[in-house]
């Protein structure tokens, strides 16, 4: 009986915790929302309103410049760096993919030394990237490509390889070798059996890993304020040009880092397990 | 498998070999001979080799040996508040969530998913010591409200808080890794066999879930040296250099002052800081996976 009453707070308590932090982690986003929401003179108002008649204008000044666009940045090209985000995470991709699959079945397959490989790939991802950005600056101005999106894709494409060569070569290893085999004697080369067996095989890997390339190049910031100019910077950039030295514009950078966040909530949405497989290496399942 | 195999297969490899000796073989060998010059990308001088110097320089740097303190404290209290949290989310996740599995898991994820940049910037708004709900709630509750990010005290523990708010779910998710590693029937079994909550937690549970708190802990040791994003947007590194980190002192080096020699100097020695810990992470991840 009086086991029952601990075991019963105990749980008590536990839920409240696991709620607590449920709240967290959305308090912040919802508050951005809210903020973002606000008409211009509403979002310095204290206490914060909470009871407000929603109001598009931050989202209309950031997306189609206007009369409260303060930024004349945003006024001239939103559109134009949602796209070089859009286009640069999606080129990295597919370069990513199709460099990672491809060693990946050389991993998986060729068993000498290999594991070595894997780790030593692996360990290419803990590089600190202020580590690289440096003489790969100088490289890039050598042969003029600052301020181009060449040089995200290259730069990104280095950084998630690893990732991905972890992920799809422990995925490769586990579809025998037969499929090659069988592969072979129907006549196929090499190079056709791995495009129409091992690839589509492999799928659920490959996409683990394609979500992860693409949120990293859509988030990336580092890299992408060292390298990138006025032609082709990135949202993350963008945003933080907001915090400008005669204050912040809250309405527009909440909206801005709203605009930011909704594909990869849409992603997390429809691609949890997923993501949580990505993101911890594959321990999680 | 023949040799003459292993040939054909070579052709899967070497764009991607080729790929990483140009682009990070090559780049960081040029790091480490850049770190022994006086290069500077916008001085007409001529580059000197000049050896250990920018190390001695580095260590003799008042705010090159803040930024290391900083960032060691920022390691050392982030990792420790996330493994808390994160294994004590873990756990009741593990034991007590039966319903809303998948839509708890889902909010709990957002947060790791999100730009580093977009998570700053709201919390930057939260934060603000005028119109901040946070300041907000704690006048509400008559408490003193706090310069956030202005102080020298609380900037480091603003950094802190948005650290642990975006990434204690990624140590949930592998301490709830290891939690479902363990078969339901061998905790069945020990049950039935007697074994009380406490032997069960110190005989089986720990014993496996524990590779699974280190690998999370040495993989947020790693990724908080490295922590810029979040520090850029809601501090500069400041007040002053309250906040300065690694990261960030190598970008001012590097990309504000040019000073290309010492920048590489300085990300060397971050270099060495986490490769320790990838050393041990790998022997870590070879044995459980």
């Amino acid at each position: 009986m009086r086991s029952n009453i601990i075991h019963k707070s105990v749980k008590t308590v536990a839920i409240s915790f696991i709620s607590a932090w449920v709240i967290i982690s959305i308090f912040p986003i919802f508050w951005a929302l809210l903020t973002s929401l606000k008409p211009p003179i509403e979002v310095a108002s204290m206490p914060p309103k909470l009871l407000f008649l929603p109001d598009f204008s931050n989202y209309k000044t950031v997306l189609f410049g206007g009369a409260g666009g303060f930024y004349s940045i945003v006024q001239e090209g939103f559109w134009r760096f949602l796209m070089n985000s859009f286009v640069i995470s999606t080129i990295t991709t597919i370069l990513t993919l199709f460099l990672g699959t491809m060693s990946s079945y050389y991993i998986a397959r060729v068993k000498l030394k290999s594991d070595r490989l894997r780790f030593w790939f692996l360990s290419l991802r803990m590089m600190p990237p202020i580590a690289i950005i440096i003489p790969f600056y100088i490289m890039m101005k050598y042969v003029g490509l600052v301020d181009s999106k060449i040089s995200l894709i290259l730069i990104y494409t280095i950084f998630n390889l690893p990732l991905t060569v972890w992920f799809v070569s422990s995925y490769i290893r586990t579809i025998p070798i037969e499929y090659d085999q069988m592969a072979a004697i129907d006549g196929f080369s090499k190079w056709s059996g791995f495009l129409k067996v091992i690839v589509p095989m492999s799928k659920p890997a490959i996409i683990t890993s394609a979500l992860l390339v693409f949120i990293f190049s859509w988030n990336e910031f580092l890299f992408a304020l060292i390298l990138t100019g006025f032609k082709s910077k990135t949202l993350p950039v963008l945003a933080t040009g907001f915090i400008t030295q005669r204050g912040i514009i809250w309405g527009q950078l909440t909206a801005t880092a709203i605009i930011i966040i909704i594909p990869i909530f849409i992603m997390t949405l429809i691609a949890q397990r997923y993501l949580s497989r990505g993101m911890t290496l594959g321990i999680k399942r | 498998m023949t040799s003459r195999e292993i040939g054909q297969f070579r052709i899967f490899i070497w764009p991607t070999i080729i790929f990483i000796i140009i682009l990070t073989v090559f780049p960081f060998l040029y790091a480490i001979a850049l770190s022994f010059t006086d290069h500077n990308y916008v001085s007409s001088d001529q580059t000197k080799i000049v050896g250990i110097d920018n190390y001695i320089e580095l260590f003799q740097d008042s705010l090159f040996t803040k930024s290391l303190k900083n960032t060691v404290l920022l390691v050392a209290i982030s990792t420790f508040c996330e493994l808390a949290i994160g294994f004590t989310l873990a756990t009741i996740f593990f034991t007590y969530v039966r319903k809303l599995k998948k839509f708890i898991q889902t909010i709990i994820i957002m947060p790791m998913a999100m730009a580093p940049v977009a998570v700053a910037l709201m919390w930057k708004y939260i934060f603000n010591s005028s119109y901040g709900i946070l300041n907000y709630i704690f006048e509400s509750l008559s408490l003193k409200p706090i310069d956030w990010l202005g102080s020298n005290a609380y900037a480091l523990i603003s950094i802190i808080i948005v650290d642990i708010w975006q990434w204690t779910p990624f140590v949930l998710l592998i301490v709830l890794a290891g939690y479902e590693s363990i078969k339901r029937n061998a905790i069945d079994m020990m049950l039935v066999d007697g074994a009380n909550k406490l032997q069960l937690l110190r005989f089986l549970i720990l014993p496996r879930i524990m590779p699974f708190i280190l690998v999370a802990l040495l993989l947020r040791i790693i990724d908080t040296f490295k922590l810029f994003d979040i520090v850029y947007v809601l501090t500069e590194g400041g007040p002053g250099s309250a906040t300065e980190t690694l990261s960030l002192f190598g970008y001012r080096l590097g990309f504000i002052f040019f000073k290309m020699g010492l920048a590489s100097a300085e990300s060397i020695i971050l270099v060495l800081l986490i490769s320790v810990w990838t050393v041990l992470l790998i022997r870590l991840l070879k044995k459980i996976i």
